[in-house]
């Protein structure tokens, strides 16, 4: 049976990484499975923890008043939910919720937090691999903006 | 080919909002031009104006022959495409071609098959999809990654569910509600998890330019090299022979030379601004 670190080492956030750095990030980590229809992480709460997919699909979105919720982007295997943990005030920004039968790994943000503190190097590491999921993101942000599908082709 | 023949309207099918697709055959009754799927046809029509439309099926009557009609699929953006979407079964338009160069099905076999489409992009692609369905064991693998803005204005939607029986197909929209069974974001997110087999993989795109951009960044993230990536490049046709140069891109006219293009013999001009 895989432990925690097995899995974590599995996720795409941490390919490449160095093993000892992985183990010790995985440290902070349980395996959690969400039903269809589950919410992960809800706005404004408390940011304590972030989600490495392992299987299965989640969506992020928002609500809005007497009016359905509005989704944003759909995650997947590979993904990660969460970094309101990383940055003041640690307190969620959007919904997610699972879309179908959801396997992930938690990670406790204050532990992670404390653990990058006690060691830069794995912390500069880390946010690295952060950021760059980030930017991801972004661009990806930008692109919906962009309504690219709208022009006329041949 | 460069004159106009008549053809009639024998079939009509509003896809979405806006977009149609004309099956048309010669009023004369004489046989059609074969085409290879990306070419495009001149749709002439009366009192309004020509247009470059791109093949958009070659299937009839559920097999793959050669056909008794054409097929295209267009959006009413501007006076002559406004004109062509009110056309009614029975009603004619004038016909050049097929012209220009299409998908490379001949480097196709043997190969993964990454088919990218947004928006109307899906239309060239249709038919080149259909001859790959039709011989599917020719190639290691093809997979389809058509994105949209809302899911509503993904085109042929009842046969992607049909596809999806064969192929792996995986849709993408750029919003939706919660209804929505698909990934909602960009396609370049399901390109970035796709993971082909990169050294046997060829990817053809097809969809607005802006889109076309992304998408090739991301292919090449991948690890695709620019020989291996196909685009349907689009700009302002008109005589469709490469004499009148409205076309004219870089070393290169669109109608002539294209509209298909391998990445690697444009790249240089891609990010060229001004052309």
């Amino acid at each position: 049976m895989k432990t925690v670190a097995d899995l974590v080492r599995e996720h795409a956030l941490f390919a490449g990484m160095d093993p000892t750095q992985v183990d010790f990030i995985a440290g902070c980590g349980q395996l959690k499975r969400f039903a269809c229809g589950d919410y992960l992480v809800r706005e404004n709460d408390p940011a304590d923890h972030c989600y490495l997919i392992m299987a299965g699909r989640a969506v992020i979105e928002t609500h809005q008043h007497n009016r359905p919720p509005v989704p944003l982007l759909t995650l997947n295997a590979n993904d990660i939910v969460g970094w309101s943990w990383l940055t003041p005030p640690y307190r969620y920004q959007f919904d997610a919720r699972a879309i179908t039968n959801l396997r992930t790994i938690q990670l406790d943000g204050r532990c992670i937090r404390q653990k990058c503190d006690s060691d830069p190097a794995l912390g500069y590491e880390l946010l690295k691999r952060l950021a760059a999921v980030m930017v991801s993101r972004i661009n990806c942000a930008r692109f919906q903006l962009l309504d690219v599908y709208g022009g006329p082709t041949p | 080919m460069n004159t106009p023949r008549i053809f009639q309207v024998i079939r009509r099918t509003e896809e979405i909002p806006a977009t149609v697709t004309l099956e048309i055959q010669p009023c004369d009754g004489s046989p059609l031009v074969p085409f290879k799927p990306g070419q495009f046809n001149m749709l002439y029509q009366f009192g309004s104006g020509e247009v470059p439309i791109s093949f958009s099926g070659a299937l009839h009557s559920g097999a793959l022959q050669i056909s008794d009609r054409y097929i295209h699929t267009l959006r009413a953006v501007g006076k002559t495409t406004e004109a062509f979407a009110k056309l009614q079964i029975g009603d004619q338009l004038g016909v050049r071609g097929p012209f220009g160069h299409g998908w490379p099905l001949d480097k196709l076999a043997g190969k993964h098959v990454l088919i990218v489409a947004g928006g109307l992009g899906m239309a060239p692609l249709r038919p080149l999809l259909e001859v790959l369905l039709s011989e599917l064991e020719k190639y290691a693998g093809v997979q389809l990654f058509y994105g949209g803005k809302r899911p509503e204005e993904l085109l042929f939607y009842h046969q992607l569910q049909s596809w999806r029986e064969v192929i792996d197909v995986q849709l993408s929209a750029d919003r939706a509600d919660a209804n929505w069974s698909g990934h909602i974001g960009v396609i370049t997110q399901l390109l970035e998890a796709a993971r082909p087999p990169i050294n046997n993989t060829i990817a053809v795109v097809c969809g607005p330019e802006i889109m076309m951009r992304f998408c090739v960044q991301t292919l090449q993230k991948l690890g695709l090299t620019e020989d291996s990536i196909y685009l349907s490049m689009e700009r302002n046709m008109h005589c469709a022979i490469g004499h009148c140069g409205h076309c004219q891109w870089g070393p290169n006219f669109i109608c002539k030379d294209g509209p298909v293009f391998c990445y690697a013999d444009i790249a240089p001009w891609f990010y060229q601004r001004e052309l």
